[in-house]
């Protein structure tokens, strides 16, 4: 069966019986892995940080999943995993290498340009960078509407902020960024 | 529609910019499993837990006490430069060798004389006092030859 023939209810109901959670837990990683990992992955921008970040929210998911209440859809309560662990991988990257808070901006930077899976062209990399250089909170919230293109509602519960500052924070980036690209 | 004039207005192609290795995410569910359950194996060894906590706590201290003992060295080198140990060691030879003459000399000999005064005088002391002793209780020498 694929993990489309099961709802998020059923896959969490074979997970808690506890006869076979590996193949229900499989189901939900190939339902939502490619989601997570873009949303990871415009965070941490490296593939190799993402791969890293995607593996440590799927063991916590894994860890934490019989205790998930159905509370909130499952797919914003991975995507508050991710969202959490791509932040805290930052961080500690920042601390291995004391790089401070200001200088993250640039350090993706370069990473990004000298990743290999960045195909972008000359206008989307000014673009990507453009982003960068937002603070952290309004790039995440940028990223998760423009990209991935989640509703405010959505955006909240993942980032357990309201709505309206929510709009305050994308239409403060939207304006960055215009800034940004016809500054030179 | 919101999204279109965005997209309009940056004027930059909104497809993602980023890829994958091939494959990628056909072998990622896999991956993942491999993962969690070697995860839970390195969770059920608590020792190992503990090693690797204390592992960057330990590294810092003893690059603390590696510094602490440089500073150390350095600053007794610093200060035993700035003296002169061989003058110093010198004066503690002529000091001891000073006094040790003396003591030979003149010392030791008044020590020896003091004793020896001390001694005889304590000695005829005794003996005037066992003679008044005899006298008052009126004792014969005779009496005492005999007893013995």
């Amino acid at each position: 069966m694929s993990e489309n023939s099961y709802s998020d209810k059923e896959l969490l109901q074979i997970f808690n019986a506890g006869d076979n959670p590996d193949y229900a837990f499989g189901l939900i990683v190939r339902r939502y892995q490619e989601k997570l990992y873009w949303h990871i992955r415009k965070i941490v921008i490296s593939h190799e940080d993402a791969n890293d970040v995607i593996q440590e929210t799927f063991i916590k998911a894994w860890n934490n999943l019989g205790n998930f209440r159905g509370d909130s859809k499952l797919y914003t309560w991975l995507f508050r995993i991710a969202t959490n662990e791509a932040l805290s991988h930052l961080k500690r990257s920042r601390r291995k290498t004391w790089i401070p808070l200001i200088d993250l901006g640039n350090k993706l930077e370069n990473t990004m340009e000298g990743d290999y899976y960045f195909d972008g062209d000359e206008s989307q990399l000014k673009f990507q960078k453009a982003i960068l250089k937002l603070p952290e909170k309004q790039r995440l919230v940028f990223n998760m509407k423009y990209f991935d293109e989640m509703k405010y509602d959505e955006i909240a519960e993942i980032l357990g902020t309201s709505v309206g500052a929510l709009k305050a924070s994308y239409h403060h980036a939207v304006k960055k960024i215009k800034e940004f690209l016809t500054s030179d | 529609m919101e999204t279109q004039n965005e997209q309009e207005l940056f004027g930059v192609n909104k497809n993602n910019p980023f890829r994958v290795p091939d494959n990628y995410f056909d072998n990622l569910p896999e991956k993942t499993q491999v993962n969690i359950h070697a995860h839970e194996n390195a969770v059920s060894k608590p020792i190992t837990r503990i090693i690797d906590y204390l592992k960057p706590h330990l590294a810092l201290a003893a690059a603390i006490l590696g510094f602490a003992l440089i500073g150390y060295t350095g600053f007794r080198y610093l200060i035993n430069k700035n003296s002169d140990s061989q003058i110093r060691n010198r004066e503690i030879a002529e000091y001891i060798d000073f006094y040790s003459n003396d003591v030979d000399n003149t010392l030791i000999m008044e020590l020896l004389e003091e004793q020896e005064q001390q001694f005889i005088e304590t000695d005829e002391d005794l003996s005037e006092e066992i003679i008044n002793y005899l006298l008052n209780e009126n004792i014969d020498i005779y009496t005492i030859a005999n007893q013995l």
